[in-house]
């Protein structure tokens, strides 16, 4: 080793940071304020109250009214054509003859003749 | 723990909440530690690891390295070193130290710290740091060749 490196060495050695009470202080200060806070909120509470925690809280309640809104909207969709379709389907009558016992062709040729006047 | 973290960021208040965080850290797993062996290297690993996760975070150090005293700042002191030539100041020596020893790459400043201003040795080292003892040597080597290379000719004026 040379004269220039233990000069330099020795210097490096010699710069120093002499003892301060204060970042110790400051670390005693925080750990008092944690254990006073977790004193006064319960361990859910504090859960809870973490961002992550509040993201999937959130997330979960989209969802749930997502699928409730679905499964509602599903379910009315399902009954309402036998709804609307009933009273087209009872003025049809299953021979389309509107309910009136009068069979479709003749329902026309009816219309066209003349009423005999008969009395019966 | 406040040598390294003024030696590493330069900056007072940055290393005292450097230290700061640590001693928090110490204390929630200290009570995994058993006994003294290893206490000062995990220590000192803590202290390292968050100077740098602070030091790649700080885009720029405020102040012109010129205008402040590279000891004085961070908020460290100059020893007189016995033997010490009085032909040479020694003060200004140090300063150019200092300011040599900032500019290095964080690794090799760190090694250079932890070996000459803590004394460590380099099993000590190679625990603080988490590497080989081959990095840690080739670290000190690569850190006191280019100090030494930038601190020729400064001790010429007299």
């Amino acid at each position: 080793m040379t004269r220039d490196d233990r000069r330099l060495e020795r210097t490096l050695a010699a710069v120093h940071a002499a003892a301060d009470p204060a970042p110790l202080a400051r670390a005693l200060a925080r750990l008092a304020e944690r254990d006073a806070r977790a004193q006064l909120e319960p361990a859910w509470v504090r859960w809870l109250s973490r961002p992550a925690a509040l993201a999937a809280a959130g997330a979960l309640l989209v969802v749930s009214v997502s699928a409730s809104l679905w499964i509602v909207r599903d379910t009315s969709d399902a009954a309402a054509p036998s709804l609307s379709a009933d009273p087209i389907a009872g003025l049809l009558g299953e021979d389309g003859s509107l309910g009136l016992g009068v069979p479709g062709s003749d329902a026309s040729g009816a219309a066209l003749r003349p009423d005999s006047g008969e009395v019966r | 723990m406040l040598t390294l973290a003024r030696s590493m960021m330069r900056d007072r208040a940055q290393a005292e909440d450097v230290v700061t965080e640590a001693l928090l850290r110490v204390h929630d797993k200290g009570g995994s530690i058993r006994g003294d062996r290893g206490l000062r290297t995990w220590v000192l690993r803590i202290v390292a690891n968050l100077c740098r996760d602070q030091l790649r975070r700080r885009k720029f150090v405020a102040g012109r390295a010129d205008e402040l005293s590279p000891i004085e700042h961070p908020g460290l002191m100059l020893r007189p070193v016995e033997g010490w030539d009085d032909a040479l100041d020694q003060r200004r020596y140090a300063e150019a130290v200092e300011r040599e020893l900032a500019r290095l790459p964080h690794d090799q400043r760190e090694a250079m710290v932890m070996r000459h201003r803590l004394g460590l040795s380099h099993e000590e080292m190679m625990e603080a740091l988490a590497v080989p003892i081959g990095t840690v040597k080739s670290r000190l080597a690569r850190g006191l060749a280019t100090l030494r290379s930038r601190l020729e000719g400064i001790d010429d004026a007299r």
